[in-house]
């Protein structure tokens, strides 16, 4: 299974994606998929893996042991980030209206799938 | 040429993928297994295939530029890489593997000025700082032209603090047009300061509004969210003060020369109408630490502690039991806000994060935004997500 088919897999079950992404922790984008055309992960690629990079300093600093998880909510949109081996991490990004809480289940369900594909 | 078998059949999974898909953007991560397998020939061949039918996948390009290092092509890397940096100034990736290629040539004075824009996007990045220091030990010991001496550079860096400082001072007192000045003096003196750079944007942009007719119901709805909020702000004296790394005071003292006038001792809010006085401010902060609703999320079951701070960083009030320090708690906190907001920002997600939850092994942490100050819970592992958000929002809605 292509990572494109899983991410597709992963969006199609969650109401108010708008995009999703897999990138490497040093930013750069190995797959993504629009459902809006205002998604581009390529573009933030780099924020997003010092984001992860000081989620896991923090979860370290307040004692929480390894970062598995990032929720993100804006006024407009809400981002699900997971870490997937060591290397890479997943996101997907819902409007306001979206199911977040299916986003969670759908993005810790594509992950086992990413880490035999990268393995 | 290849070193292991896992290189081999990722290389021959992409192979199959790019064959059926040839407009698939998957040439990057197949040039990317290439270049760990050591074929950089078949990397780089493949990353130029691709990058014309999408020259505008600066992913490739940083794949690509790799390679061209790993090959000892370090002015085709160069090009790579700065195509990539031109196109996003804020890419630390490209800059700090700029640094890199500036290395390998022993061109330690332009590695420099690259490890310096990293450590400018990211104080934090620890690597960046080593590369830093390494590469201005081997200028010195090589006298490299165009570096200057350690001292030099320490007061050059202290009269940019200063100036800084004095701007801010000039900004939170609403004297715009001096705070402008003062930040383009330095940017005069340091013009690939991207903080600066992007400072003086965001002065300008408020210039401009602040001459243009005022909208009296906008402005009371985002002052409903802090008296100190600053829409305008992308880029606030967070970054500013943190690349400053804590070391200058936000209220400057007087500097001997100054081509603007002085700003005045006491620093006053912002000259907008809904602002509080700052005498106004710490009342407010004394009674936010005893509201009703943050003693109640104190007291929900799974919550291991609270931390209430405004963005700069100062505690108001805490029960939180870390490893870190304070300040190492809350400069993370800061920074995780800031590129979370800078990147939804690009995202076009809006100009705001509002909450963050980060789920670690043994627990959570939310950290919620509420106009000017940062609310931090941290849960154990067992919590229930609903229930910590709801009692959380109850306390957004006291404090707002």
């Amino acid at each position: 299974m292509d990572f494109k088919t899983i991410l597709n897999e992963m969006v199609s079950n969650v109401d108010g994606a708008i995009g999703a992404g897999l990138v490497g922790t040093d930013g750069i984008v190995i797959e993504q998929i629009a459902l809006k055309g205002t998604f581009n992960i390529s573009d933030v690629g780099a924020e997003y893996a010092t984001i992860i990079k000081n989620a896991k300093k923090a979860s370290e600093n307040f004692g929480l042991g390894k970062t598995s998880e990032i929720l993100i909510s804006t006024e407009r949109a809400m981002m699900i980030m997971n870490t997937v081996s060591n290397s890479y991490f997943v996101a997907i990004a819902l409007d306001l209206e979206g199911n977040l809480g299916r986003g969670r289940l759908e993005v810790k369900k594509a992950i086992p799938k990413f880490e035999k594909e990268l393995t | 040429m290849a070193k292991d078998d896992s290189g081999f059949a990722e290389i021959e999974e992409y192979s199959k993928k790019l064959n059926s898909n040839p407009e698939s953007l998957v040439f990057v991560p197949l040039a990317e297994a290439y270049r760990k397998s050591g074929m950089l020939d078949e990397a780089i061949e493949t990353c130029l295939k691709g990058l014309q039918l999408h020259p505008s996948y600066m992913s490739a390009r940083m794949v690509l530029g790799r390679a061209y290092m790993e090959k000892k092509m370090y002015e085709e890397a160069e090009t790579e890489f700065r195509k990539v940096a031109s196109a996003d100034v804020n890419n630390i990736m490209a800059h700090s593997l700029l640094g890199q290629n500036y290395m390998k040539q022993n061109k330690f004075a332009d590695a420099i000025k690259e490890y310096q824009k990293v450590l400018t996007l990211n104080p934090d990045d620890m690597t960046a700082q080593q590369m830093l220091n390494k590469a201005l030990e081997l200028a010195r010991q090589t006298n490299a032209p165009r570096v200057p001496a350690e001292t030099d550079k320490t007061a050059a860096d202290n009269d940019r603090k200063k100036t800084i400082s004095r701007a801010e001072a000039f900004s939170q007192q609403g004297d715009i047009e001096n705070a402008i000045k003062l930040y383009q003096m330095i940017l005069d003196a340091d013009p690939e300061n991207l903080v600066v750079r992007q400072r003086l944007k965001d002065l300008e942009v408020r210039k401009a509004k602040a001459s243009a007719p005022r909208k009296a119901p906008e402005r009371a709805k985002s002052d409903m969210f802090s008296a100190n909020y600053r829409d305008n702000d992308k880029i606030t004296s967070d970054d500013i003060l943190s690349v400053m790394k804590d070391t200058v005071p936000r209220i400057p003292s007087a500097p001997k020369t100054a081509p603007a006038p002085e700003p005045k001792p006491a620093p006053k809010a912002e000259a907008k109408p809904s602002v509080k006085a700052p005498e106004a401010a710490k009342v407010a902060d004394a009674e936010l630490v005893n509201l009703p609703a943050l003693t109640k999320l104190k007291q929900t079951e799974g919550i291991l502690g609270i931390m209430l701070m405004d963005i700069h960083g100062k505690v108001l009030s805490s029960t939180l039991k870390a490893k870190a320090a304070t300040a190492e708690l809350t400069n993370t906190v800061s920074l995780i806000f800031s590129k979370t907001e800078k990147s939804v920002q690009v995202m076009d997600y809006g100009t705001q994060v509002n909450q963050i939850l980060i789920t670690g092994e043994k627990g959570q942490i939310i950290f919620s935004k509420i106009g000017s100050k940062i609310l931090v819970v941290m849960a154990d592992e067992n919590i229930n997500l609903g229930k910590m958000r709801l009692a959380m929002s109850e306390v957004v809605k006291a404090l707002r």
